[in-house]
């Protein structure tokens, strides 16, 4: 009969954070949380009081006033507007947290969120597990600074109405639901206007008293809307929980009281917003593979930037490197009245660790290094070498660095062949090459001098002892800028060795390589 | 109940090595009289600290040129600063390829910070570098190429390569207490740390300095057209070993890989000499 009742009756849980807006900005500016601090909405005269701190309150600012009545109270009240970006990444928050949980969360209105807790009991002692399912909740929440309460029912109305109640979390039992709504006033169903006229021209004060008329007759009278209500008023839930989809990106953001000209103060407001999405990140086991940057521009306008990673990292500090280099070199050009980042999430890697071969390079480790030698030297100079098709031996490709696992078993080397190794100067460097005859018939070097010779060194140059060539070199003859050349290797009497050539397009002489 | 003579210190350590177990007995003073089996089993600091290199031996990264290895039995050991110094030519970069292709064999992770740009792909395949291990690095001056190294040594890669091209190298030599901190670094973090130069920067803070000097270029052929470079001959010479003699020396002979000539490109024996005064030093090393 239990096991009945508990397959036919939901379980749910509604986390509310009272006054939202108020912690949405206070998890923005948690430096704010002793201040005298009052929320408003609105311009001007018609700015209104929407939440205030404590110390605001004690004080006897209350919601409904307008801001210079604020002010009169308590001269160093501190005014925030409310910030709908702050609000946003607030909700966002409080539902991954809640995510971390059960998958299956419903977005309720602000600050509201419902999770399916049905099964949730048995991850937790007690005599209640549910109410010590409430308090993990509340504290997690609390770690995100995000104050709330939790009521627990099997509906939502219920767990709504017990979320508002104290002591947190409030626990209504199974079946127990109307009798918990009964003495409750009409006004906790939120009827409609003309609806809760018509109810309390009928004399209708209470839940209870709701509850108590026949469905049918209010399904005649008052339509599907008061259908509805009667239902929640006898604690049914007609809407079942709807789960909502996993965002495809992490968001963080506020819009700025004042427009900031200099990168400093920026960055410095978004050190907190990438720490806050990076624990966000970490708490889902993800980390940042491309961070979005938007930037609002005072009067109007964006400047948008995407910051690819090389490897998934969630990695506050890197991400503040990235986002400094990125924007000292593309220079918003406007000062900044609010940004919004967005991470889009993947998953990092994995390995599996080897028990006696090497050691197996930490996927987190190597993630969090290769964005910082990212950060550190830009892109295009961190990878992993890979050979060129083609013959030009300048060329070559780079690839993200993903070191395939080592062997289960160390070995030891094979024996080496030994083989000269070449550098490639990148670019090659021009030559003034004396030759044995300017016509074109011996092209044999005796002598060479570069003309960059900084790049050289100042003994680079002098005369030729031995000269061995030429091989030549032919590519692209297909394309607008085909490759034709003469190489050589080439002995100096100093005994350094280059590898030179010449284009047989233009007759002029490089040096692209050194034996070393 | 017998009275403890505590004129005589004995501690019994129990070294758990990787292949066996051994007792191992030292004392502060030499006993009047020990157990001649007892007595056998007596060493000194110094061969404890003998033994302990050579069981770290065991986990140093491997090198594979008859050469190298004449100059490091055990292998590179981790947490050292082994300075490369050597001219243009001198076979100081195929060293480097030598040992990158050496450590990614047995697959290992490595990282080469280039800072002249001057890495080929096509050049380290040859060498048998496995480019898929090997973290290629290309700062521009010699400050980014330190703070990439210095990062590079904490991302775990087991042997990170520094080079410094040919010169000039742009930057200059660095500060001294640079190189003394990445050597404090590799040590934290167990690497391997080779910097490869065209001349001495390191100072004090390279615990190994291996220097390369250009012997001869051998050339195959009689006139331009047919003419080969076949080999380049190069001495290394240990110029500094912390803690041991240094002075040490071996040939090196480095072939040259053209496509067609693939014949005679194992290394003979022949070709690497040394006198056996050398080696037993290295050994002490």
């Amino acid at each position: 009969m239990q096991l009945d009742r508990l397959l036919a009756k939901p379980r749910l849980a509604c986390i509310c954070c009272p006054l939202f807006p108020l912690a949405a900005r206070l998890r923005s500016e948690p430096e704010l949380l002793h201040e005298a601090l009052a929320i408003f909405e609105g311009n001007g005269h018609n700015a209104r009081v929407i939440a205030a701190t404590r110390a605001a309150r004690q004080a006897g600012v209350r919601p409904g006033l307008s801001l210079p009545q604020a002010r009169a109270l308590v001269p160093k009240l501190v005014a925030r507007a409310r910030d709908e970006e702050c609000e946003h990444t607030a909700q966002e928050a409080l539902l991954e947290i809640v995510e971390s949980f059960s998958p299956r969360v419903e977005v309720g209105s602000e600050g509201i969120a419902y999770l399916d807790i049905r099964g949730l009991g048995r991850r937790f002692r007690g005599p209640t597990p549910e109410v010590e399912l409430g308090k993990t909740l509340i504290h997690a929440l609390d770690r995100e600074g995000l104050p709330t309460r939790v009521g627990i029912a099997s509906n939502k109305l219920g767990a709504l109405v017990a979320a508002g109640l104290y002591p947190t979390p409030t626990l209504v039992p199974i079946g127990d639901e109307e009798a918990f709504l009964s003495p409750l006033p009409l006004e906790r169903l939120s009827p409609q206007l003309g609806i809760a006229a018509t109810l309390k021209r009928w004399g209708i004060g209470s839940i209870g008293e709701f509850a108590r008329i026949p469905a049918a007759e209010i399904s005649s009278r008052l339509g599907d809307a008061g259908r509805d209500l009667h239902a929640s008023a006898r604690g049914l839930d007609l809407h079942p929980l709807v789960p909502r989809a996993a965002p495809a990106g992490f968001r963080e953001g506020m819009n700025l009281e004042w427009p900031l000209v200099t990168l400093e103060p920026f960055l410095f407001l978004a050190s907190t917003a990438l720490e806050r999405l990076c624990r966000r990140l970490d708490n889902r086991g993800l980390g940042c593979a491309k961070l979005e940057l938007s930037l609002r521009l005072e009067p109007d306008g964006f400047h948008e930037r995407s910051i690819t990673l090389p490897s998934p990292t969630h990695d506050a500090r890197t991400l503040l490197t990235l986002v400094r280099l990125d924007l000292e070199e593309h220079s918003p050009g406007a000062p900044v009245t609010g940004f919004t980042l967005v991470a889009i999430p993947d998953r990092p890697r994995s390995a599996q660790l080897s028990l006696l071969g090497p050691a197996a390079l930490s996927p987190e480790k190597l993630a969090t290094t290769l964005a910082r030698l990212f950060a550190l030297l830009g892109p295009g100079r961190v990878g992993s070498p890979r050979k060129a098709e083609g013959h030009r031996p300048e060329r070559f490709t780079m690839t993200e660095f993903q070191p395939p696992p080592p062997p289960d078993i160390r070995s030891r080397p094979a024996r080496a062949r030994g083989l000269l190794a070449v550098r490639v100067l990148r670019p090659a460097i021009e030559l003034e090459v004396e030759t044995p005859k300017q016509d074109g018939t011996n092209n044999e070097p005796t002598s060479l001098r570069p003309l960059e010779p900084q790049k050289l060194g100042k003994r680079a140059g002098g005369a030729v002892r031995v000269a061995a060539g030429p091989w030549e070199l032919e590519e692209g003859w297909w394309t607008e800028a085909p490759v034709r050349r003469e190489y050589w290797d080439i002995e100096m009497r100093s005994g350094d060795l280059y590898r030179i050539y010449r284009d047989r397009s233009s007759h002029r002489w490089f040096i692209d390589g050194i034996y070393d | 109940m017998q009275r403890l003579d505590l004129r005589f210190i004995y501690a019994i350590l129990v070294y758990s090595g990787a292949s066996d177990c051994r007792h191992w007995v030292f004392g502060v003073m030499s006993p009047p009289a020990l157990p001649h089996s007892l007595h056998r089993q007596l060493h000194t600091a110094r061969d404890l600290l003998e033994r302990r290199s050579t069981q770290e031996g065991e986990e140093a990264l491997p090198v594979n040129l008859p050469a190298l290895e004449k100059l490091f039995p055990h292998g590179l050991l981790r947490s050292e600063l082994l300075e490369l110094v050597g001219t243009c030519s001198s076979g100081r970069f195929s060293l480097v390829m030598s040992l990158l292709g050496a450590a990614t064999s047995v697959g290992e992770a490595v990282t080469l910070v280039d800072l002249g740009d001057q890495f080929d792909p096509q050049s380290a395949a040859s060498a048998d570098v496995l480019l898929e291990r090997l973290l290629w690095l290309r700062p521009t001056d010699l400050r980014a190429a330190l703070a990439a190294t210095e990062t590079a040594i904490t991302g775990g890669l087991s042997l990170v390569v520094l080079d410094l091209g040919t010169p000039p190298i742009p930057g200059g030599r660095g500060a001294q207490s640079s190189w003394q901190r990445l050597l404090q670094k590799a040590r934290t973090h167990r690497v391997t740390l080779l910097v490869s130069s065209p001349y001495r920067v390191c100072g004090a803070a390279a615990t190994i300095v291996v220097e390369t000097v250009r012997q001869r270029a051998k050339w195959q052929g009689r006139n331009a057209s047919n003419l080969l470079l076949r080999a380049v001959r190069s001495r290394m010479t240990l110029g500094k070993v912390r803690g041991a003699m240094s002075g040490a020396n071996v040939e090196l002979t480095l072939r040259y890989d053209q496509g067609a000539v693939q014949e005679d490109l194992a290394i003979s024996d022949e070709a690497v000499s040394s006198s056996d005064t050398t080696t037993r030093a290295i050994d002490a090393a």
